[in-house]
């Protein structure tokens, strides 16, 4: 079913829209929620979550693009429901991504009067200078938390390549965000 | 445990960077720029015994060895190192630079200063140390035009006394060859002159090509030739001389440029595939050209490699003996592989390699028979392991 006719499910208050979202985007909302958490209990809970959620938000809202929304929502709960997870439940992977971020931008002490949508949009404006291919890998990587195996096999590069690209993009980032005002 | 902040920021990007991961791919790329781009970490792939044998050996080539010397084996793998910053060339330190906004990438490859024009500024590079936490580096080098060829596509950088080729980083195909000859004078920093027909590999037929300027007079008529944007070209089944090309002036080597008996021209010397299509008419006038006035000539391997034991490790250079893989140890041979260059060096004094390794040793030019069998342009090592008579080369 095209995204619109389940926006439209959703604003007739028609259950049939959580179906609908779950048989198109269950398994990619499932498969960002795993990377994330790394266990199918509390993947499958988020996924959940995630369609409350979306049955909760539209309307009022109406999304433009379903997909991305449904991503988006995924992606934070799950990253709400790792902060409460035990050190040991957590993936190491998914620690390497987030301690790789940190070095870039830590925490709120850092340009408190910047919000996270702003520097959102600076992130989004840094990755559209880039090559589609290094903003794709830079999106799989801290978007989707996709492990550097699946990367370099998605993109047919070498892990070592996926990781140095990697490296550079973030080095790349600090050094705009700097630029850009957000004083780390 | 809290998410950085970042993290969530990340969260904001748009809508539409995020859809346009979920479907992103492999793209089709030109195989060949790997390649092109030999320079820095070097990888070798699979490779049949006859392409990999030492030069000395040529002439008694078989598809299976070196007058039956060899045992039946085949070389796989690759090896990407990630180097500390003090075992790094200068080149692999600082390998890009912007210059009034435009991004230019080095190409590994050094130029001779004859082909090095003006000095266009000094301009700062970084590097990153990436064993060292990131550690960021900064050093000025001075850019120079090059001589045949505009700014917008290639420069020089001057780095430790040699101009070393960069090429900007934007994909802007011309709209013809004639667009293309403009900012670079093909017949100026291309030679065309060994050739093999449908394909450069050990079965094709070589011939070596004296004089290419009727060939250049041909193109040069062909100025309208439309650029063809098809990334998924291939000769395929078509007949076609495939040319190869080693250009200083445009930091490439070995890369090819075919010339289709149904009228295309096709090239990966610049990063990204160029397609023209230069018409049935020009394309035979070509090929009838370089066939009729040409020599036979033997196949060339795109890299030499030997492939041995360590048998001694000194400072100034490594014996590696081929004993290994003959089918009878007493025909092998020691090879005197010389530490005369970092790109070599660093894999003894990084402990990559030691003695009483199985390595496989790549280097360009020649092996000198009358002194040691002396290797002088050693560029990189692996390890290799043997087993069932295959040499496989772990990652």
């Amino acid at each position: 079913m095209d995204d619109l006719r389940i926006i439209k499910l959703y604003f007739d208050r028609d259950e049939q829209a959580i179906e609908e979202t779950d048989i198109k985007y269950g398994k990619l909302c499932h498969g960002i929620a795993y990377n994330i958490l790394n266990n199918h209990e509390d993947s499958e809970e988020c996924v959940n979550d995630t369609y409350v959620g979306v049955w909760n938000t539209i309307p009022p809202e109406r999304p433009n693009n379903f997909m991305s929304f449904v991503c988006k929502i995924t992606r934070n709960l799950s990253l709400k429901r790792l902060e409460f997870m035990k050190r040991e439940k957590r993936s190491a992977d998914v620690l390497l991504s987030l301690e790789e971020l940190a070095a870039v931008l830590p925490d709120e002490r850092y340009a408190p009067d910047v919000s996270d949508e702003e520097v959102g949009k600076l992130i989004g404006k840094f990755l559209r200078t880039q090559k589609e291919d290094v903003r794709n890998v830079f999106i799989r990587k801290y978007y989707f938390f996709d492990s550097i195996g699946d990367i370099a096999k998605r993109y047919g590069f070498t892990e070592s390549k996926t990781k140095n690209m990697l490296f550079y993009t973030r080095n790349k980032l600090k050094d705009y965000l700097i630029k850009e005002g957000v004083e780390l | 445990m809290k998410t950085p902040r970042i993290a969530n920021a990340i969260g904001h990007i748009d809508d539409d960077l995020v859809s346009g991961a979920v479907g992103s791919k492999k793209k089709k790329k030109n195989v060949w720029v790997k390649w092109g781009s030999l320079a820095a970490c070097f990888a070798v792939l699979v490779i049949a015994g006859a392409a990999v044998l030492p030069s000395r050996l040529e002439g008694n080539i078989t598809h299976r060895g070196t007058d039956g010397r060899y045992k039946d084996y085949h070389i796989a793998g690759e090896s990407a190192i990630v180097w500390p910053w003090e075992y790094l060339t200068v080149y692999e330190k600082y390998t890009n630079v912007e210059i009034d906004g435009m991004e230019y990438l080095g190409k590994g490859r050094t130029v001779s200063e004859a082909l090095v024009g003006e000095s266009i500024g000094s301009y700062a590079m970084i590097g990153y140390d990436k064993i060292n936490h990131g550690k960021k580096y900064t050093a000025k080098f001075e850019a120079y035009a090059l001589k045949d060829i505009a700014q917008s596509q290639f420069i020089a950088v001057k780095m430790e006394d040699s101009y070393y080729v960069f090429q900007s980083n934007e994909y802007a195909p011309p709209g013809t060859l004639g667009e293309l000859m403009d900012v670079i004078d093909l017949s100026k920093v291309v030679e065309l002159s060994r050739f093999s027909e449908n394909g450069d590999n050990p079965s094709s037929n070589h011939f070596e090509l004296s004089n290419d300027d009727y060939i250049w007079e041909v193109l040069a008529d062909c100025r309208s030739a439309s650029f063809v944007e098809d990334q998924t070209w291939m000769a395929g089944d078509r007949d076609y001389l495939s040319f190869t090309i080693t250009s200083e002036a445009l930091g490439v080597y070995k890369v090819a440029l075919y010339v289709t008996e149904d009228g295309y021209l096709w090239t990966n010397a610049f990063n990204w595939q160029y397609l023209f299509h230069i018409g049935e008419e020009a394309a035979s006038k070509i090929i009838n050209y370089a066939k009729e006035n040409s020599m036979e000539a033997e196949y060339e391997p795109y890299i030499n490699v030997v492939v041995g034991t360590i048998m001694e490790i000194t400072e100034e250079y490594i014996l590696v003996d081929d004993s290994v893989l003959c089918k009878n140890p007493a025909d092998g041979i020691t090879y005197k592989v010389m530490l005369n260059d970092l790109r070599i060096s660093r894999y003894v004094d990084y402990g990559v390699i030691q003695a009483g390794n199985t390595v496989q040793i790549s280097y360009h030019g020649e092996i000198n028979e009358n002194n040691d069998n002396t290797i002088e342009g050693a560029i990189s090592a692996s390890k290799a392991t043997i087993s069932d008579g295959d040499v496989f080369i772990p990652e």
